[in-house]
């Protein structure tokens, strides 16, 4: 019996891009901004959630993704965000989440009166960036304390964001950090992306995120 | 450690092909990897001996992972350049105005099998 090749010639994550492409539009077409929130774990995802939920009246739902806990999960209901937990600590500890389980989670809580949809993925500056889950603007978000060098370590999470929050900017007088080279390198990576440099802690720069999300939310 | 979900993906694929071709056995499954992709062909290897079992036809399956670096073409001086580090600005030129050519890739490119 001789032996075939035959060309295939198709992209491995097809399927979760089509998904993906899929809840974009939906997402869109019912008036919902989605905004998928990565970044290294301990980089203050979830507080700047928590200040954007205090700062903005309309309505926010939050997909909160971990390998184990509802620690985050809890906060943000604390903070008044809507909020379903995927944990993949049962599935074998996956260190991201696809849009078929974004999907998944929208039909089982179908979060049709809000204005926002927040994803904040597991913290991890890796495999993050490799799914696309179908935001409408993908966020990296990193924190000063982590240093100039990491955009240029971890590029496809800078490549693939519209948008960077730079966070933390309370403790850039205890830090050697410059951030002026730290933005250099995030636009070495991505030119075109948008940086906001904020403090969830002390609101310093917190207006310019609530901006953000009026204007892209289209709130007068 | 997406290398494991990505596995997942690429066998799904494989098999829907395996069936669409009406393969008894596939032997090889050659796939095309950018770099920006970050993955460790070691730990994908794993993923794929680990995972083949399950789907039919797979068994003595080896996977093929043929790794392409980050090339640039820059739309201002219209230099090709193959990066090092994953920079994409222009090193010619420094413009910003640049395209990634390669380095980007995740796809099954074919599967060699049995009738």
């Amino acid at each position: 019996m001789d032996e075939k090749e035959i060309k295939v010639m198709q992209k491995i994550l097809n399927m979760n891009d089509r998904i993906a492409a899929e809840l974009r539009e939906e997402l869109k077409e019912k008036g919902i901004l989605y905004i998928n929130l990565m970044s290294s774990p301990g980089s203050g995802k979830t507080t700047i959630l928590e200040q954007t939920a205090r700062n903005i009246e309309e309505k926010m739902f939050a997909i909160e993704g971990d390998i184990q806990t509802t620690l985050d999960a809890e906060r943000l209901s604390r903070a008044g965000i809507e909020v379903f937990q995927i944990n993949t600590g049962p599935f074998g500890g996956d260190c991201h989440l696809e849009a078929g389980w974004i999907k998944s989670a929208l039909e089982e809580c179908n979060p049709e009166d809000a204005k926002f949809l927040f994803v904040e993925n597991i913290g991890n500056l890796v495999c993050p960036a490799e799914f696309d889950v179908g935001a409408h603007i993908n966020t990296v978000v990193i924190s000063v304390t982590e240093g100039e060098d990491k955009p240029l370590k971890y590029p496809l999470a800078f490549r693939n964001s519209q948008l960077c929050l730079i966070s933390k900017l309370d403790l850039l007088p205890y830090l050697d950090v410059d951030i002026e080279l730290l933005k250099d390198n995030i636009r070495q990576i991505n030119p075109r992306i948008e940086i906001l440099e904020l403090s969830a802690k002390t609101g310093e720069g917190l207006s310019g995120w609530l901006a953000y999300l009026r204007e892209r939310g289209g709130i007068e | 450690m997406h290398e494991g979900s990505i596995t997942k993906s690429l066998l799904a694929l494989a098999e829907k092909s395996r069936k669409e071709e009406d393969l008894k056995e596939v032997t090889r499954v050659k796939i095309v990897v950018g770099v920006l992709h970050h993955i460790i062909q070691e730990v994908m290897l794993m993923h794929f001996d680990l995972m083949k079992i399950d789907h039919r036809g797979f068994e003595e399956a080896v996977l093929e992972i043929e790794e392409r670096q980050i090339k640039l073409r820059c739309s201002e001086c219209c230099a090709t350049i193959e990066l090092q580090q994953a920079v994409f600005i222009c090193p010619e030129c420094h413009s910003t105005e640049t395209e990634v050519i390669e380095g980007n890739e995740l796809y099954i490119e074919s599967i060699t099998g049995i009738r």
